[in-house]
């Protein structure tokens, strides 16, 4: 019943403080982990939106060098000069030292002829009125295509440039190495899961991706989503994996430069910072569990010690209560029993007197009857020293001085406890030095003294044993030693036997105030009290009194 | 007025200057009763002496340079006689000698002429704070000491109630003997051959008295062995009037020879109570035999017994000298009393706490000085069964705080 | 009738004690032996045909109670009547509980005492009286079986 009151308290105890002390924890963990995804995300995408910007610039950049150097070749050739191959070939390589990266040229007549072509493809003579892009550089002047496969049957695309000039109007068309091409967006990849490419409106890679398709196949995203600009937006790819994209329209063709991340590579050092603060927290939520869980128990154990010392102690004042109540009643009874007694004695008394007035040769009954008056008598006399000690004892309340004879005083004690001595097979053996001064001290209290350590002694002893009482004059002391051969108190109790409270009998015997009291009387007479013992082999309180001589009348 | 709160100076303080110059006497003697403070005058050591005798005062102001007896000589007697109250001494401006001097007979302090009246308020207000402060530990050792004699006497009274036990025996076997020897002797003398003797009739009315006093005796000394015996606790529901009568008749002695009147009444809307009845008496016992302790001759105490709620409340007032306020937190504590030690335990009324709470109940005290003292038992109406253990003040608070029901 | 005196022991550390009742028993017509401590008890009653032992409990050396437990173990027949001058009813108890048959307070009134002696003599001469026909009985169908 009482220990789980305690376990209880325990509980709650730790729950509150763990609860107090967690929800502040975490919630600050969680709120600067928050606060600090935000910010880092935040800087993440303005990273990558800064990289697709200026991937989709540099890209803007290369096509209008490329569409600025073939317009010049075609501006600064007349038809018959550029129609002449070798004169064309010279200027591819121009050309393609000059920045390069085309990989033919030709050129076409406005009905859709190639009449001049160089290139690694053999594409001279062939039409292409009918390709769509024909129309638009006939009406547009500068065109740049999608990626498409063309004659050559390879992913490819084209600028082409319209010299109009003076008629007949022709077009110089050159094919861009879409190697390099793809190489040179590629270079905005960063990272084990960063991927940069080109789409067109439709979705389909204009270069090659790092990760899931090939050139010309759809890329899944939806470019309607890529507003002016350069838009984030954060999408599952098709592994299921969470991915970041930039996308920056370019400003020639209607192409849509997409630099792409994998949201968790991006948020590795975020993880890791998370990860490093759950270890700290954790750590510390371990320490304030153990330190909560330890401090707690220690707490409850000390208030159980110290409840159960109070209910102890409250348990011994209600026995001394109760002591005490029968102590005065026992005095009572004292003086009461005197009234009874007092009759007796008058009367065996006066049977003395009428059996001298008999005749003495008379019976031997009349013998018999004075041996029988004598025994009354004397048994009278035991019970009158008892009431008298016991009276003795009890009267005497207020603390005054008188003059004591200690050796007087000790065998007044002892007369008091001979017989519960004697019971218990217990021998009392005096050894009062003769001359020990009559002193000016509290008689009462000294023998409330003698008291306390006889009766101790005898209830150490418990049962067949010695009890040694010594009196003698030491200098300006007069020193009384009670010594037992009882079981002895252990070493680590003996500093603690003039303390209240302390008892080694069972709470029926004593009122573990006997010693303190004691030790206190003794103190304020300016004496000492000391304990001697030696377990197994007995104990000796030795007390010293200061001799105080009375004051002559 | 704002001056006084300033220097905080008790108006109650009890002042004497002692200087035989009149006009600055005077002078500091205006001064102060401008601001309300009441200060004796005395002109010179002989005078400030004689007043002492009379009057008792806290602070002494006292010149060192005097006609006739002078301050330190003043000082020295004060001292000796009245050891509480404090002296400063006023030295001429070079004589710090005097003051040093002074400080060494026992003087609180020194200063040098010419003064500020603000100082010495000062000096004046630390001297009576250092009496209230002596007298205050003096009270507090005083207090303690009692209480300490107080234990020791109860712990007397205890050694002895162990021995009670010890001491019915020695007084028993004796008993036994004589009883025997005289109803042998009757035998005796009931025997054909003492048939004549002269005196038969009283030795016949002799032994009879003889085996009656050893009758009266022996009831003596069995009723305190059968006081011994512990009691169990038991519950059981209490005949409340029945209860009153009986602890009412145990104290009417000692209640009528001081000529108080006892009356009590019980609201019929108590009903019953479950609980300890020998616990419950002990309770009611011990708060009567207080309230005839303090009652003077004359007065009353009722009794009355009600409900409150799911409880039930026993009032015992009485008309007596009441309890001084710093004493009322203290009565429930182990050794306090103030009866004589030996008269009482000192243990009463914590008892009675300890029983109430063992009860599941609590006790209050109100008490007014000079009207009387009410103390306030409210016991649950049943008493648990299973008996929850005591529990001290500890468990209770932190019971409370964390809400443990 | 003649009255069969009963043996009685009486126990008790104190003589005069034991003297006084000693004689007022005789006179009763009782047969005394007295013993002063629980040893001499035991010893007395090895040597002697005993009916009631009167035994006070508190006694120096071996007490009562001790004294009463050897009576019960080696002399089941005998009845043992306590006496007590003392205040703790819980060695009466414990008396009781080992088999006396009754217990006194000291002082005891002579006619309590001697009407306990008659009742305690009568249970046991009831308990003889069992065990003498449970033999014979025995005996009997021993020898019927012949």
């Amino acid at each position: 019943m009482k220990t789980s009151l305690y376990i209880n308290l325990q509980r709650k105890i730790i729950f509150i403080v763990l609860l107090v002390s967690f929800a502040p924890l975490i919630l600050l963990g969680g709120t600067i982990y928050y606060q600090f995804a935000r910010m880092y995300k935040n800087k993440i995408e303005e990273q990558i939106k800064y990289r697709a910007r200026a991937q989709a610039e540099a890209v803007d950049m290369f096509l209008k060098e490329r569409i600025a150097l073939l317009s010049t070749a075609a501006h600064t050739h007349s038809f018959s000069d550029i129609t002449n191959e070798r004169e064309l070939s010279r200027i591819l390589s121009i050309m393609n030292s000059k920045g390069g990266a085309f990989v033919d040229l030709g050129v076409i007549t406005n009905n859709g002829q190639q009449v001049a072509y160089v290139g690694p493809y053999d594409l001279l003579g062939l039409s292409y009125y009918e390709q769509p892009w024909f129309g638009e550089v006939m009406s547009k002047g500068v065109y740049i295509s999608d990626v498409y496969f063309g004659y050559r049957q390879l992913p490819h695309f084209i600028i082409a440039v319209l010299r109009q000039e003076r008629q007949p109007v022709w077009i110089m068309r050159a094919t861009i190495d879409p190697d390099l091409f793809g190489a040179m967006v590629r270079s905005a990849q960063v990272g084990k899961t960063g991927d940069a490419y080109i789409i067109n409106k439709a979705g389909v890679y204009q270069t090659r991706p790092r990760f899931g398709g090939k050139i010309l196949s759809n890329s899944g995203l939806n470019t309607s989503l890529f507003g002016g600009g350069t838009t984030i937006i954060e999408q599952k790819s098709g592994e299921d994996k969470e991915l970041l994209y930039a996308g920056s329209w370019l400003k020639t063709p209607r192409w849509l430069l997409v630099i792409s991340q994998e949201v968790a590579e991006e948020m590795e050092g975020l993880l890791a910072t998370r990860n490093m603060e759950i270890a700290i927290i954790v750590f510390g939520l371990l320490a304030i569990i153990l330190t909560i869980v330890l401090t707690t128990r220690l707490f409850v154990k000390r208030l159980r010690e110290s409840d159960a010392k109070m209910n102890e102690m409250n348990a011994q004042l209600m026995h001394l209560d109760k002591l005490a109540a029968l102590g005065k009643m026992g005095a009572s009874v004292a003086h009461e029993i005197n009234n009874p007694l007092v009759v007796v004695m008058q009367k065996i008394g006066w049977m003395e007197d009428l059996l001298d007035e008999e005749d003495p040769q008379k019976s031997k009954n009349l013998e018999e009857y004075r041996k029988t008056i004598n025994k009354i008598d004397y048994h009278l006399e035991r019970i009158r020293k008892v009431v008298h000690n016991m009276l003795g004892y009890a009267r005497k309340m207020e603390p005054r001085l008188e003059n004591v004879d200690v050796n007087e005083t000790l065998n007044q004690t002892i007369d008091l406890l001979e017989n519960y001595a004697r019971i218990n097979n217990i021998d009392i053996q005096t050894d009062l030095a003769p001359g020990v001064p009559i002193i000016a001290n509290d008689q009462a209290q000294l023998q409330q003294v003698f008291l306390n350590l006889i009766s101790n002694a005898i209830d150490a002893i418990n049962k067949d044993g010695l009890i040694e009482i010594k009196s003698r004059k030491i200098d300006t002391h007069i020193a009384v030693t009670v010594s037992d051969d009882g079981p002895g108190i252990p070493r680590d109790r003996q500093g603690k036997v003039f303390e209240p409270f302390f008892t080694t009998k069972d709470t029926e015997k004593g009122t573990g105030l006997g010693l303190w009291v004691s030790y206190d009387i003794i103190k304020k007479m300016g004496g000492t009290i000391t304990v001697e013992s030696a377990e197994g082999e007995g104990t000796t309180f030795t007390v010293q009194i200061p001799i105080v001589l009375p004051q002559k009348e | 007025m704002v001056e006084d709160l300033r220097s905080g100076l008790d108006k109650n303080i009890r002042l004497l200057i002692v200087d035989d110059e009149e006009t600055f006497r005077r002078t500091i003697v205006k001064r102060l009763q401008k601001r309300g403070i009441s200060i004796e005058e005395a002109g010179s050591g002989e005078e400030c002496l004689s007043i002492l005798e009379e009057k008792p005062m806290d602070v002494v102001v006292l010149d060192v340079k005097m006609p006739g007896m002078n301050g330190i000589e003043v000082l020295r007697h004060v001292k000796e006689r009245y050891p509480k109250t404090e002296v400063i001494l006023l030295t001429g401006h070079a004589s710090t000698q005097d003051g040093v001097g002074g400080i060494k007979a026992g003087a609180f302090d020194y200063l040098s002429k010419p003064i500020e009246l603000e100082h010495l308020l000062g000096k004046i207000k630390q001297a009576h704070e250092k009496r209230v402060r002596e007298e205050e530990k003096r009270r507090e050792a005083e207090f303690r000491a009692k209480m300490e004699q107080q234990m020791i006497a109860t712990e007397r009274l205890a050694s002895l109630g162990t021995l009670a036990a010890g001491v019915a025996h020695e007084i028993n076997n004796p008993l036994a003997i004589i009883k025997e020897s005289a109803g042998w002797m009757k035998l005796i003398l009931n025997k054909e051959e003492m048939a004549d003797i002269p005196r038969k009739g009283d030795f016949e009315m002799a032994l009879g008295k003889i085996e009656k006093g050893v009758e009266r005796a022996k009831r003596i000394t069995h009723q305190l062995l059968g006081s011994v015996k512990q009691t169990d606790s038991v519950c059981s529901e209490v005949n409340l009037e029945e209860l009153l009568g009986e602890t009412a008749d145990l104290i009417h002695k000692e209640a009528g020879n001081k000529n108080i009147e006892i009356s009590h009444q019980i609201d019929p809307a108590v009903g019953s109570i479950w609980t300890d009845p020998y616990k419950l008496r002990q309770v009611l016992i011990n708060l009567l035999t207080n309230a005839v302790h303090a009652t003077g001759s004359g007065g009353r105490i009722t009794i009355m017994i009600e409900p409150v709620d799911e409880r039930v409340a026993f009032i015992v007032r009485d008309t007596g000298q009441g309890i001084p306020k710093e004493n009322l937190n203290k009565i429930f504590e182990p050794f306090f009393s103030t009866k004589p030690p030996g008269e009482g335990t000192g243990l009463g009324l914590f008892v009675t706490r300890s029983i109430v709470e063992k009860l599941g109940g609590k006790i209050e005290v109100e008490s007014q000085l000079g009207k009387g003292t009410i103390f306030r038992v409210q016991l649950p109406r049943y008493q648990k069964i299973d008996e929850k253990p005591a529990q001290n003040d500890h468990v209770d608070n932190l019971k409370r705080v964390f809400e443990i029901n | 009738m003649i009255k069969i005196p009963t043996k009685v022991l009486l126990v008790d550390d104190e003589k005069d004690f034991v003297e006084m009742l000693s004689l007022r028993l005789q006179e009763a017509g009782e047969k005394v032996s007295a013993a002063y401590s629980g040893r001499e008890c035991l010893e007395t009653l090895e040597k002697t045909r005993i009916d009631v032992v009167i035994l006070d409990i508190k006694m120096p050396g071996m007490d009562g109670i001790e004294t009463l437990r050897e009576i019960r173990k080696r002399y089941p027949l005998i009845e043992v009547i306590m006496l007590t001058g003392h205040g703790s009813t819980e060695t009466a108890v414990e008396g009781m509980k080992l088999g006396a048959f009754d217990y006194l307070l000291k002082p005891a009134d002579f006619e309590d005492l001697d009407a306990k002696l008659e009742a305690a003599r009568k249970r046991k001469d009831e308990h003889e009286e069992r065990i003498r026909k449970a033999e014979a009985s025995f005996l009997l169908r021993k020898s019927g079986d012949i």
